[in-house]
């Protein structure tokens, strides 16, 4: 739906977003994750024009938006990364206004209040002001916001950063919903176990693009083995006779009762450490990250 | 519409806030009955020593009328020479009169005696309108005194003070705190408004609405200019009902006169809010930025006082021309014959602020 092509920004000296190109798809979740000041907010920014491309170019279904942001804005509903609603007023009042100034047809206002009061589970707090909501509530009433105006793309920069477990599982299956409506759906997470939920997920740092795939796609092109190695005794003493092998081309590191070992060479690690007790596990998104973080 | 909804938006917000409302509402009225009574140029009470060497009745007689004025306090009397600098040294009081005897080529007494004044001039405001008064009195006294034996002046003036006949400061100060108070007002609320909506991160939520820059602008700067015009009304119920102030001029040139007045005013407080990061900064811009037209305004000393290279920024200061119109109205009752050139200068302002503040605030925008 929306395609970023070689696009950059810098501030003053620092780069934020470095030759990014990235491709969102139509009715899917797009999920960028990486450490703060990767640069995600920045590319968001750029994408709906609050902050200005230093090269690159922007495509809206195929068509270069050469500058004019209205027609993206249009299509979709930003939704910034700190709580940006008015705390003075109420869930309601937010609502109204933010209804108004999207030009909702007024007719039309009242039943999609009331379908994403419903949605969101916060009709009973409609009257209760947005500052003294709850953070799960404050990132419920600012997506609803942005739903106000049905926007095809949503785009969510880490909605759900200082909220309760349970609110955002509560997050998760409204953005469930929408994708199954058909919406496209863009957001950045520092939770790696939240990025698993995304169709595709864009692993970025300083700026650059480190890998970007489906989960299947990630874990299928993961160019190491992973193993979880039991220590018969001493965690510590096994962690120091793996780090003594000389050669060992992958990386071990500790993980509760367990060493974790990346493989990322050809070598016959049962050979070379045979009184440890090894077993292949499945790379998680976690260690993925890791892996590319490192390697770059 | 949109604008309406933003405009509606702004007013929910400052009405949710309860003390805000009470600084808004009450605090002109508290502020203006206030400083009506302490920005007085209007001296009274004057703590005076007088030292009366004199033999003759006319010092006595002369002494007495100082007594019975409101004006002077005689805090201190003596007939013999005293340690006069030592007196005002403790402050214990800001004239000494002296009386001596007047004498003759034959050493004889005259009729009036010899007076001399000193003054603290410390504050010299003071000092001059109180030697003034002295002087005043001493002269009259010989004056009535020459009339009743038929040897008056061959001349007279008399000054006849039209437009404030009893001289009384609160009616020029009053009008000109009125205009102040809306320059507070409106500036601290606009100042403030776009550099919050910054903090909380709320205005990048405006920027990708269909809301355009104009909209914001206007949306920002029209709630406070209501407020404004609201608190001018009480600032003017104040000065008019409390004071006793005569309003003898159009109600119309006034609202005219404030509304360009107004649009001067938002726009420098909403250019301060787009340069301002945060609130504080924009408090204190707003804060220093008043001190400057307060000063640069006529408000306490007349602009002619100011030298003339920092005069330029009197020239510019768009209170000055409302507070000479504000008191026109007020107490001359002109017209606009009277007094357009000044609101055409500050017309010229408004449209130049309006302009930079404008031209800024895309500027901002489209970073």
């Amino acid at each position: 739906m929306v395609r970023l092509e070689h696009v950059s920004k810098s501030f003053a000296a620092i780069k934020a977003v470095d030759d990014v190109t990235l491709d969102i798809q139509r009715a899917a979740i797009t999920i960028l994750t990486g450490a703060d000041g990767a640069g995600k907010s920045t590319i968001f920014k750029m994408l709906v024009g609050l902050v200005k491309m230093d090269s690159g170019t922007i495509f809206l279904n195929g068509q270069d938006i050469g500058g004019n942001y209205s027609c993206l804005t249009s299509v979709c509903g930003y939704m910034p990364e700190k709580f940006s609603l008015y705390t003075d007023l109420s869930v309601e009042e937010n609502l109204n206004f933010f209804a108004a100034i999207q030009q909702v047809p007024l007719r039309r206002r009242e039943e999609l209040k009331q379908r994403l009061l419903e949605r969101t589970g916060m009709g009973p707090f409609r009257h209760r002001r947005a500052g003294a909501l709850s953070g799960g509530m404050k990132q419920k009433l600012a997506l609803s916001t942005i739903l106000l105006s049905s926007p095809e793309l949503i785009i969510l920069d880490e909605p759900t950063t200082g909220v309760d477990p349970l609110s955002r599982i509560e997050f998760f299956t409204i953005i469930e919903t929408l994708k199954n409506e058909g919406k496209t759906i863009v957001m950045s997470t520092p939770y790696l176990d939240e990025a698993e939920k995304g169709d595709q997920i864009v692993f970025i740092k300083n700026g650059c693009i480190m890998r970007q795939d489906s989960i299947a796609g990630l874990r299928n092109s993961f160019p190491a083995r992973l193993f979880r190695i039991l220590p018969r005794d001493n965690i510590f003493e096994a962690m120091a006779g793996i780090e003594a092998i000389p050669g060992l081309a992958g990386q071990a590191h500790m993980r509760g009762k367990f060493i974790r070992y990346m493989q990322t060479g050809t070598e016959n690690l049962g050979r070379q450490i045979p009184h440890l007790e090894m077993v292949e596990e499945k790379p998680t998104l976690e260690d993925m990250y890791i892996y590319y973080e490192r390697r770059q | 519409m949109k604008l309406f909804y933003l405009v509606k938006k702004e007013f929910i917000e400052i009405t949710r806030q309860k003390e805000l409302l009470f600084l808004m509402f009450v605090g002109p009225v508290i502020q203006i009955i206030i400083l009506g009574y302490v920005i007085s140029t209007d001296i009274r009470h004057v703590p005076v020593g007088i030292v009366n060497m004199a033999q003759g009745q006319a010092a006595g007689q002369m002494i007495q009328r100082i007594r019975q004025t409101p004006l002077f306090n005689v805090r201190y009397e003596s007939e013999q020479s005293v340690d006069n600098l030592d007196l005002l040294k403790k402050g214990e009081v800001k004239a000494m009169l002296i009386f001596r005897d007047a004498l003759d080529q034959k050493r004889h007494i005259l009729k009036y005696p010899e007076v001399q004044i000193l003054m603290d001039g410390m504050d010299s405001n003071t000092s001059m309108i109180a030697a003034g008064y002295f002087n005043g009195v001493i002269k009259n006294y010989i004056l009535h005194d020459m009339e009743k034996l038929g040897q008056g002046l061959p001349f007279s003036s008399r000054a006849v003070f039209r437009f404030n006949p009893q001289l009384r400061s609160i009616n020029y100060m009053g009008p000109g705190i009125v205009g102040f108070l809306l320059t507070i007002i409106t500036m601290f609320l606009t100042s403030a408004s776009l550099v919050r909506e910054k903090e909380q991160q709320t205005l990048d939520t405006l920027l990708i609405s269909p809301l355009n820059t104009l909209e914001i602008y206007i949306g920002k700067a029209l709630p406070a200019a209501l407020i404004g015009l609201l608190d001018m009304v009480i600032g003017l119920l104040v000065v008019v009902l409390w004071f006793g102030i005569p309003f003898r001029g159009s109600m119309f040139y006034l609202f005219l006169a404030s509304l360009v007045y107004l649009a001067a005013i938002l726009s420098y407080a909403l250019l301060i809010s787009v340069l301002s990061a945060t609130t504080q900064q924009a408090m204190f811009f707003s804060w220093f930025s008043l001190m400057i037209f307060l000063l640069m305004s006529g408000f306490f000393t007349p602009v002619d006082n100011i030298p003339p290279l920092l005069r330029i920024l009197a020239d510019i200061n768009p209170l000055r021309y409302l507070l000479k119109i504000i008191r026109e109205i007020f107490l001359k009752g002109n017209g606009i014959a009277y007094f357009w050139k000044d609101l055409l200068a500050l017309g010229g302002i408004a449209l130049t602020l309006m302009a930079v503040s404008l031209l800024n605030f895309k500027r901002f925008l489209s970073k």
